[in-house]
């Protein structure tokens, strides 16, 4: 049955594709028939507003009879003919002559053996290219000299003016005797000739000569041809040539790049520094350039992005705009909770990572320009910066020398030493450096050594490879950098307090060169410093209670001196700042390595902080435990601070002074390294500890002055504050305790200002424009769903629609065949009738003349 | 022969025994013999004595002292492994229970006395066994843990309990350890067995008594009114008031009895008072209790302090219910609001979340408190709510504005400053899940933003000269780094 159906199909195919060819008939008008519409609506197309049934009938049939009927015709037959004459039934006599004489030469063709062959011209006889009748070898030779004169024939053809002048109209009148003028046409039939002759003749000559020349001039050619190729081959430009012909068509009058004044050049530093400037204050607010482009408003637009534009130009604290502020790519997890609206189009996050890109990209070229401009006198920089900074310290040292006698000593080095030391160290040491292959190599190479051989070797290491001169070294400088962190862990790992001031001098030398190491591979320098920060957190995972060793704190620093730490988000300095969050909030103080790390810490958080003006809860209540620490407790009272700190215990007095304790001697102001790594406790360590605490709060509550919250962070302070008794210290301490009194002072003035809500729409004016419904009639249904169940609806729709017209056809078919069964029956009845008719007829007759005969025979 | 050579063995042994538990030498393989005779003898019956009338009549015979005599060893032998549960080493002691326990096992199969009881169960042993369980020097939860597996048998269950209210000291017991070890004792076997079909039994046959719920509910019921009356000290405290809450506070006959109980703990603070508040809840939902100023306890429960404690989770999850009701006055949920976003800008931040989805979904609960983020403005001097206030109702929150959330925007963190941007939006009508939240730690949050892969990789645009001396430092500020 299907192949049946299919078979029919294919007939109908090719009958369709038939009728397309037929030329579309001049409709009858007696044929077409008028849907009537009772309302006219615009807009509304329809289908079946006129047709022509009788015309689609009849096609309809034709179209059953020749595949229907056909195949109803063949039913039962195992063999059917097939015509296969060209053009006999459906072509006129010469298409089906034409027809048949293509077929011919098509199976001529096809019965080459040797397909390739179609294209060889040569081959064939019996194909031959021509043009113009003639083929085109004839065409080749060229030799029609005479051709070319058609011209002269046609002047030749025409009559001149003389001869018709004379012969033409009134010719004859001069002489009127016939014989006279016979003569005279024959003369000029005469002269005629000979002037043709004469012109054949020369052309003849003309000819010759022309071909003489031809000769002559092929001959010539060999020579020729040298001087000729020569002359005509252009000598390539050289750089000389292009230079010249650029110079031509430069303009003339043009100002050349005028030499850079010192000043110029500091000016563009400058406007470098600021556009970075303005990006790094773009991220810190989370802002991308993209989002803080306005686009253009009309007067008319009352929309919503009206008061957000004005939120941000009002860029108060507490008015954030709902658009585009952060960094959305980021955000997934809290969008659905602080955004009601994502605003933000992939397409524009897309086009702020490719401008970032570039914008690192230029970063790139730039510093690595700058880098090789500044070595070139780095060490004379360097020499002059280790002057003003030896110069400060030794002042705020001199003091210092003379009280902390128990201190261990700072290793001080005067600036000319420091001078020697370089000197020395760039005069023992090779210039240039291999990179090291593994990282044993590095430490091999670093052993032992003191920082400034250390700055040295890396400065030297990094010149003599700088991937601006070898550009494979791109990578290897990414496997530099892995290896001097892990150098700079392996130098903290194992601090005691004598070697403690070196390694912090060996990682103060280091940082500029990683630096340069992170901005010739920004991207995968900061994924492996990302790594370290993981590993170093996990490391802490272990013992939460526990102060992590300096080799964790130290990055914590180098990520701050490598990377901005003011951005919203960071890949390095927010993993960072988490950590040492998690290290202040957790970790329980015992020790006065303990408080010191803390406050290391805690001046990191400060660190971090100090351009986005963000707070961490934990780096201030570390703070304040360290003010509780020094607080002494009576017994009664019972104070309360919040973890890690305890409240009673030995812990909680740890910083206090004791009776015997001569505090006010103390004059060594600042926190020293070495406190980092002695867990004991002493007198100058409480003064300098509380110090330290009381000038980082002073700091804190600065930075967080203008934050509507400031009261909360101060109030805490202040309360400790007055608990402290400021008369055993020396007198730097309460000079401190003055400063951050001042600014709570300061903050304490400051008014409450109610919250309102900045993104409540103000109340639209009563238009006077016309309101319209927006109700229409739309055929497509809108039903909500989703954009696979709706493609399935429709697919079910069309299935529906599909099914309905197949069980059509076939019931028409089906009525179809009826009809022709029917119709064969009346057939073969009728026929049937006729025979019997003429056999009866044929009887009677015979009957009648039986009937005759026997009554001749009674006759007779 | 053969016994008296066995005799020699198991004399020799348990000497050796004791010996190595004065050494402190490897005990196990003593013990692991030691079970092996006595399991074997047991199983022979040799040790059996059938009670007799005329015993002094019987006296001379020599069979019977034997008897008497391995049963005296039998005993002793039974005191050492019962020492060896005070072993340093898990192992051994572990070792020693079982053994303890397989011997119970055979001499139920076997008894070694006469019994007309056909399901006997050596009820004075497993005595032993549980009081050496709850010793007062040590802690013994992995013996206990152990015991749990046995416990699975029906008959050591029910004679577990049986045996409960008569361990359980009535007055002051003798140290916190014995109470830790009682309670996990407690808390570790269970109440009931589901399923009396699959049953076992360490000792005697299938067919024998069955479990009573009723029974052993009325054990439970005389053990803990003995331990509620103890003395306790803070851990311990904590620990009854875990094991009531989970355990036993559904079996027991008169819950309101507890409410004294509980009113006590409230005021003690901190973790107790919470696991009491949640005590409190139960009585109150299920038990039809009035409790008036229920909260004001809770409120008081709100300190920096809860976030250093485990059981934060469980507050904010009560919090959570007990905040449900729509017709809470407004002002005691402002207070509420307003403590929480105080105790905001001291928390660490998976806390900061947690407290800022929930002061969202109390604002959503109560629209009329859209005025502590909405206001109408104006100025004051003074934060209008008052910290130190116990009473909500009192302290004025209304007044007040939400400033602490408005300063969380300006947190460290981006997502915490993100978080807190919901005072700037309007409000969904939808609540936000607060169980996603609960469970979060650090690590989880250090983790979350590692995997984001943010882009922004800037580096400084200002070489340092050197570390301590870039213009960004602070360190030298404040340090003398060399």
């Amino acid at each position: 049955m299907a192949k049946a159906k299919n078979k029919k199909r294919l007939l109908a195919d090719v009958l369709s594709s038939k009728k397309s060819v037929v030329k579309a008939k001049k409709e009858n008008p007696f044929e077409v028939h008028v849907n009537k519409e009772k309302y006219s609506i615009i807009g509304r197309k329809l289908k079946h507003d006129r047709g022509m049934p009788g015309v689609s009938r009849s096609k309809a049939l034709k179209r059953r009879k020749d595949t229907l009927g056909q195949e109803y015709l063949n039913k039962n037959k195992t063999n059917s003919f097939k015509d296969k004459r060209i053009g006999e039934k459906t072509m006129s006599k010469e298409e089906a002559a034409s027809a048949r004489f293509v077929a011919e030469r098509l199976k001529q063709i096809k019965t080459k053996e040797k397909r390739h062959s179609l294209f060889n011209l040569n081959d064939d006889d019996d194909l031959m290219l021509t043009h113009k009748g003639q083929t085109l070898e004839e065409l080749e030779q060229f030799e029609d000299p005479v051709s070319s004169d058609e011209d002269d024939d046609e002047e030749m053809g025409k009559l001149d003016s003389e001869f018709t002048s004379s012969a033409h109209f009134g010719g004859g009148q001069e002489d009127g005797e016939g014989k006279n003028r016979k003569l005279a046409i024959e003369d000029l039939i005469a002269e005629q000739k000979r002037r043709k002759n004469e012109i054949s003749k020369e052309k003849e000559e003309v000819s010759e000569m022309t071909q003489i020349l031809d000769s002559n001039w092929r001959s010539l050619l060999p020579l020729m041809g040298k001087l000729s190729k020569d002359d005509e081959v252009k000598p390539k430009p050289d750089s000389y040539d292009r230079a010249l012909r650029e110079m031509i068509f430069e303009p003339v009058g043009g100002v050349s790049d005028k030499l850079k004044s010192d000043a110029e050049i500091l000016k563009a530093e400058k406007e470098r520094l600021e556009k970075l400037e303005k990006d790094r204050q773009m991220r810190m607010l989370g802002e991308t350039e993209q989002s803080k482009k306005s686009t253009h408003r009309s007067a008319d637009d009352l929309d919503d992005g009206y008061y957000q534009q004005q939120v941000v130009e009002d860029n108060q604290v507490l008015a954030y705009d709902l658009k585009g502020k952060h960094d959305d790519t980021n955000d997934e997890d809290i969008s659905e909770f602080g955004e009601a609206e994502e605003t933000k189009k992939s397409g524009s996050v897309e086009d702020n990572d490719s401008e970032m890109e570039e914008e690192e990209e230029e970063n790139e070229g730039t510093n690595g320009e700058e880098s090789s401009e500044e070595s070139s006198e780095e060490e004379e920089d360097n020499l002059d910066d280790l002057k003003d900074e030896s110069e400060s310290e030794s002042e705020v040292e001199e003091p210092k020398k003379v009280s902390a006698s128990d201190q261990p000593k700072p290793v001080q080095i005067t600036e000319s030493e420091r001078r020697k030391m370089m000197e020395k160290a760039s005069a023992e040491l090779p210039y240039t450096f291999e990179l090291p292959n593994t990282y044993d190599e590095l430490a091999d190479l670093l052993k032992n050594r003191n920082s400034e051989y250390q700055n040295v070797i890396i400065e030297r290491m990094i010149k003599s490879n700088h991937p601006k001169v070898i550009p494979e070294n791109k990578k290897q400088m990414n496997v530099l950098f892995a290896y001097l962190l892990q150098h700079v862990n392996d130098t903290f790992v194992d601090a005691t307090p004598k070697s403690i001031n070196n390694c912090f001098m060996i990682l103060d030398r280091l940082c500029p060169h990683l630096f340069d190491l992170s901005h010739i591979n920004p991207e995968e320098t900061t994924a492996s410093f990302q790594g370290v920060i993981k590993e170093k957190q996990t490391d802490y995972r272990q013992n939460e209670k526990k102060y992590p060793d300096l080799d964790t704190l130290v990055f914590f620093k180098l990520a701050s001196s490598l990377y901005t730490t003011s951005d919203f988000r960071h890949f390095v300095c927010t993993p960072s700042l988490m950590a040492i969050n998690h290290i202040l909030t957790r970790a329980s103080v015992q020790s006065a390595t303990d408080i010191a790390k803390g406050l290391f810490l805690v001046t990191l958080v400060l660190e971090y902080t100090q351009l986005s003006k963000r707070f961490l809860p934990s780096a201030l209540n570390f703070l304040l435990g360290i003010l509780f620490l020094s607080v002494h407790k009576k017994s009664v009272e019972v104070q309360r601070i919040i973890p890690p700190f305890k409240s009673r215990g030995a812990t909680s007095e740890l910083l206090v002074l004791s009776e015997d304790d001569d505090a006010e001697s103390i004059s060594q102001q600042k926190l020293i390294a070495a406190d980092l790594v002695n867990p004991e406790i002493n007198v100058s360590f409480k003064v300098r500890a509380l110090n330290a605490a009381l000038n980082l709060a002073t700091d804190f509550l600065t930075l967080l002055s203008d934050n509507v919250g400031a009261k909360y962070f101060a109030e805490p302070i202040s309360k400790i504050l007055a608990k402290l008794q400021l008369e055993k210290y020396p007198d730097f301490v309460s000079e401190s305790a003055q400063k951050v009194e001042a600014i709570i002072a300061k903050i304490t003035e400051k008014k409450f200002t109610y919250l309102t809500n900045t993104n409540q729409k103000p109340k639209v004016l009563r238009l006077m424009e016309p309101f319209f419904d927006k109700v229409y009639d739309d055929k497509r249904s809108h039903k909500p769903g989703n954009k696979d169940t709706l493609v399935h609806k429709g697919m079910l729709r069309k299935l529906k629609r599909e099914k309905k017209g197949a069980v059509r056809e076939v019931r028409r078919d089906n009525a179809f065949l009826s009809k022709v069964k029917h119709k064969r029956r009346l057939e073969s009845d009728a026929e049937r009738k006729a025979r019997v008719r003429q056999i009866f007829s044929e009887a009677s007759l015979q009957q009648s003349e039986l009937n005759a005969m026997s009554r001749k025979k009674k006759h007779l | 022969m053969f016994a008296l050579f066995e005799l020699i063995i198991t004399f020799s042994i348990s000497n050796v025994q004791k010996e190595c538990i004065v050494k402190k030498s490897p005990v196990t393989p003593c013990l692991l013999t030691l079970e092996q005779i006595f399991m074997e003898l047991i199983g022979r019956r040799d040790m059996y004595i059938d009670i007799q009338p005329l015993k002094s009549a019987m006296d001379s015979n020599l069979d019977l002292q034997y008897k008497e005599w391995l049963q005296e060893r039998y005993r002793d032998v039974m005191k050492s492994i019962l020492q060896c549960f005070a072993s340093d080493k898990a192992s051994e002691s572990c070792q020693a229970l079982v053994t303890a326990m397989h011997l119970l096992s055979q001499e139920g199969k076997h008894p070694i006395e006469h019994t007309t009881d056909s399901n006997y169960f050596p009820i004075n042993r497993f005595r032993n066994i549980l009081l050496r369980l709850l010793s007062s020097d040590r802690l013994n939860h992995h013996l206990i843990m152990r015991f749990k597996e046995y416990s699975a048998y029906t008959d050591v269950l029910f004679y577990a309990w049986k045996l409960l209210p008569g361990i359980t000291p009535k007055g002051k017991p003798s140290s916190d350890i014995y109470i830790q070890n009682y309670l996990d004792l407690l808390a570790s076997i269970p109440i009931s067995i589901d399923g009396s079909e699959t049953s076992q039994y360490l000792c005697g046959s299938a067919n024998g008594g069955t479990f009573d719920y009723a029974v052993m509910r009325k054990n439970l019921n005389k053990a803990w009114n003995c331990a509620v009356l103890w003395d306790l000290s803070e851990h311990t405290h904590k620990q009854l008031l875990i094991v009531l809450l989970e355990k036993i506070m559904p079996h027991l006959d008169k819950p309101v009895l507890l409410t004294d109980f509980l009113m006590d703990s409230l005021d003690v603070g901190g973790p107790i008072s919470l696991l009491a508040l949640q005590g409190v809840f139960t009585l109150i939902q299920q038990h039809n209790l009035t409790y008036p100023n229920i909260y004001e306890k809770l409120y008081s429960m709100f300190e920096p302090e809860i976030f250093h404690t485990k059981f934060k989770a469980r507050l904010f999850y009560l919090a959570d219910i007990f905040l449900s009701s729509i017709a809470l006055p407004e002002n005691l949920v402002a207070a509420f609001i307003k403590r929480l976003a105080r105790l905001a800008l001291v928390a660490p931040p998976q806390d900061i979340v947690i407290i800022l989805y929930f002061i969202g979904n109390l604002i959503i609960r109560h629209p009329g408190l859209k005025r502590l983020i909405c206001h109408v403005g104006g100025e004051v001097s003074k934060d209008p709510y008052i910290m130190d206030e116990r009473v909500p109702i009192k302290s004025m929150a209304l007044e007040s504005s939400l400033w602490e959330i408005a300063t969380l925007q300006c947190h460290v963190l981006p997502s915490i400053a993100q978080a807190a941007k919901f005072i700037t939006n309007p409000l969904p009508s939808i609540e936000w899940d607060l169980s996603s939240v609960l469970e979060i730690n650090e690590n989880d949050i250090f983790d979350q933003e590692i995997v984001k892969r943010s882009k922004a990789c800037a580096l400084n645009f200002e070489r340092p000269p050197s570390m301590f001396q870039a213009k960004s430092d602070k360190i030298t500020q404040y340090w003398h780094m060399f």
